[in-house]
C-alpha cells in the first residue's frame, strides 16, 4: 500500500497526537498503604542492620575471614596427610624398644645395671 | 502528579505507579540532602524524571536483549494504554500500534529533548518549570521542544514511509 504525503502526514500528525489525548492516571487507592509498608520495611532492615556490634559489618571481611579460614583448614588437612602416622599398637612399640636395647651390643650397660642395684 | 509524571514516559499505569513509589522512598531516603537551591515540587519532578528514563534505558535494554518477549507480547507498554473509546477491535489494535511506534521514536531522542518535549506536553508544566528540571535555562527549553518535535517527525515519516 502505498500512502501519498498527505496520508503519511496526516498518520505522523495522529501519532503525535495520542500524547496529547492520554488520559490523566488515578492513582490505586492502595497506592498510600503499600508506599508506607515499603518505608516500614526500610526502616526495619536498616535498624536490623545497625543493631549487629561494630555496625560496621563488611561483607567483604566476612569473606576474607572465611576464606582465610579455609586457607587454614585445607593446610591442616595437607599437612596431617603428609607426616607418617604411627602403626602398630603400643605393645609392639615397646617389645621393638627392648629388641633394640637387648641386643649383645649392649649386655655390658645390662650388666653394670644389676650390679649398682 | 508525580504517578502523571512518570506515566508520560513509561506508558504503563503499574510501571508508572512502581517508579512514584520508588521516587518517595528516594525522597524520604534522601530529604536531608535537599539543599534547598529550588523549590521542593522541583527536585521531586527532577527524581521522578530521572527514575522514568533509568527504567525507559532498563527496557531498551531488555528489548535488545530479548526480543523473544516483544513477540510474545508480554510487558508491552502499550497494554496499558486505553483503547480508543469504541470498543472496536481495529481501532483498539490501530491504536496500540500507533502508540508502540510512537514510542519507538520517543526511545530514539536524547534524553534532554525527550523530557523537555514530554513535560511540555504534560498539563502543569510551564517552561519555567521545565527548565527548573532540567536545571536549564527557558530559552534552552523552547529549543529543545522544537528540535524535538522535528526529530520526532522526521523519526516518525521514516517509519510511515519504510511501511508502505
Amino acid at each position: 500500500m502505498n500512502r501519498t504525503t498527505e496520508q503519511r502526514n496526516a498518520e505522523v500528525t495522529k501519532t503525535i497526537g495520542m500524547l496529547d489525548q492520554m488520559p490523566r492516571v488515578e492513582v490505586n487507592h492502595l497506592f498510600r498503604v503499600r508506599l508506607m509498608q515499603r518505608i516500614e520495611a526500610m526502616e526495619v532492615k536498616k535498624t536490623s542492620w545497625s543493631a549487629l556490634p561494630g555496625e560496621a559489618f563488611n561483607p567483604r571481611l566476612a569473606f576474607m575471614a572465611l576464606l582465610l579460614m579455609l586457607n587454614i583448614a585445607s593446610a591442616l588437612m595437607l599437612f596431617m596427610h603428609g607426616t607418617p602416622q604411627a602403626t602398630g599398637s603400643s605393645g609392639a612399640i615397646a617389645e621393638s624398644f627392648s629388641e633394640d636395647y637387648g641386643g649383645p651390643a649392649l649386655s655390658y650397660y645390662d650388666d653394670q645395671t644389676t650390679i649398682d642395684r | 502528579m508525580v504517578v502523571n509524571t512518570c506515566y508520560r514516559f513509561v506508558f504503563n499505569r503499574e510501571d508508572a505507579e512502581d517508579l512514584a513509589q520508588e521516587v518517595f522512598i528516594e525522597v524520604y531516603r534522601s530529604l536531608d540532602k535537599f539543599r534547598e537551591e529550588s523549590k521542593l515540587s522541583t527536585w521531586i519532578y527532577r527524581i521522578a524524571v530521572t527514575k522514568s528514563l533509568d527504567h525507559l534505558r532498563r527496557l531498551k535494554r531488555k528489548k535488545r536483549f530479548s526480543s523473544l518477549k516483544r513477540v510474545i507480547g508480554i510487558d508491552d507498554p502499550a497494554d496499558s494504554i486505553p483503547a480508543a473509546s469504541d470498543d472496536n477491535p481495529a481501532d483498539v489494535l490501530d491504536s496500540k500500534e500507533r502508540l508502540s511506534v510512537l514510542q519507538n521514536a520517543l526511545d530514539g531522542l536524547p534524553d534532554n529533548q525527550k523530557t523537555a518535549f514530554l513535560l511540555s506536553k504534560q498539563d502543569g508544566y510551564s517552561n519555567q518549570e521545565i527548565a527548573d528540571i532540567l536545571q536549564t535555562t527557558i530559552p534552552a527549553v523552547e529549543s529543545l521542544i522544537h528540535r524535538a518535535k522535528k526529530n520526532l517527525q522526521s523519526r516518525l515519516e521514516r517509519h510511515y514511509r519504510s511501511g508502505d
